[in-house]
């Protein structure tokens, strides 16, 4: 069977890192990174991942924006806000582009397994 | 001093931690929303420093600045151009009605100190927890004057990191700077304890 997939888009790879670093045992997916727009969606058309976990404050487009281009292009995927930047307007607009769920940062292991259950609650 | 790529990154994700949380204690503070740049993050010396955050040596700038003690031992200053520190006063205070009795001056200077303390603090913990250390900050203070006037005294010391980051709130854009000036031993376990950081993270990952 096909392992399931989880792109994250970050541009930092600090973040990227610390990400992978708080996986917790028997994490259900394999880890694919970008760390922009271009390469988020070369990512996710090609390994078509079930979950995209996309920073907010990027150069040139913040992860919602970036989740929005995913959507139009198809990417049928949940999408995760993954930023320390939890201001009212930023879960709105995330929950309106249909996001289903946040991890603040700095990332834990514990704040990994609650995305989880949100994630799967979804499906 | 230059940094590593990798110590680059570290401390621009850190700085971008900083900000964020920053922000949303802002925005709660000015009922309104704060969006952010990606932070400009970068040791220099303190003659570089006027070019590193998009002041001239004479220009009018406002200050809150708190001293550090503990794994990072200096100044940590927050720094606006005057006419900005105003606008960011305003939004504060908006049309709020100041008691008779207190002048207007000083007013705007606790409201500068309070938003100064906010960016210092969680900038500075957030730095420190990530890098698992302490640093103790004392209580706010407020200056203004020629920038050149108001770094005069750390001439003497090896480096500033900068954290630069422009915020917008409503339709008014200001652009601030947090400089933390350091010693070169402070500078050189800084760098240490973000190496330490990222082979901590690697090692993290390796075990799984």
């Amino acid at each position: 069977m096909q392992q399931k997939t989880i792109l994250v888009v970050d541009d930092s790879a600090t973040s990227r890192l610390l990400f992978r670093a708080h996986l917790p045992g028997n994490f259900p997916y394999v880890v694919h990174e970008a760390d922009n727009l271009d390469g988020a969606m070369e990512e996710a058309v090609s390994v078509r991942p079930e979950v995209v976990v996309l920073d907010y404050n990027m150069p040139g487009q913040s992860g919602v924006e970036i989740a929005r281009a995913m959507l139009k292009a198809g990417i049928n995927a949940r999408f995760v806000l993954f930023t320390a930047n939890t201001q009212k307007f930023v879960l709105d607009e995330a929950a309106e582009a249909g996001f289903v769920a946040v991890i603040e940062k700095p990332v834990t292991r514990e704040k990994i397994n609650d995305m989880l259950e949100k994630v799967s609650q979804c499906n | 001093m230059q940094l590593t790529p990798a110590q680059h990154d570290a401390l621009s994700e850190i700085a971008n931690i900083g900000a964020s949380r920053s922000a949303k204690q802002l925005s709660m503070l000015l009922d309104d929303e704060i969006h952010l740049s990606v932070p400009e993050v970068a040791i220099v010396s303190v003659a570089e420093l006027p070019g590193a955050i998009g002041v001239a040596v004479t220009d009018d700038v406002a200050c809150v600045y708190q001293d550090m003690s503990g794994c990072l031992t200096g100044k940590a200053r927050l720094i606006f151009h005057t006419h900005e520190s105003r606008m960011l006063v305003q939004m504060l205070v908006g049309s709020v009605h100041v008691l008779s009795g207190i002048s207007m001056q000083i007013y705007e200077h606790e409201a500068m100190k309070e938003l100064g303390n906010i960016i210092i603090s969680v900038c500075i913990s957030t730095m420190t927890d990530m890098l698992g250390k302490e640093t103790r900050l004392a209580i706010p203070m407020y200056c203004e004057g020629v920038f050149e006037e108001i770094i005069e005294e750390d001439s003497g010391n090896a480096g500033v990191l900068v954290m630069k980051t422009a915020l917008t709130a409503g339709r008014r854009g200001i652009s601030g700077a947090l400089i933390v000036t350091l010693s070169l031993p402070d500078i050189i376990d800084l760098l240490k304890s973000l190496d330490n950081f990222l082979a901590g993270c690697a090692d993290q990952q390796e075990t799984k």
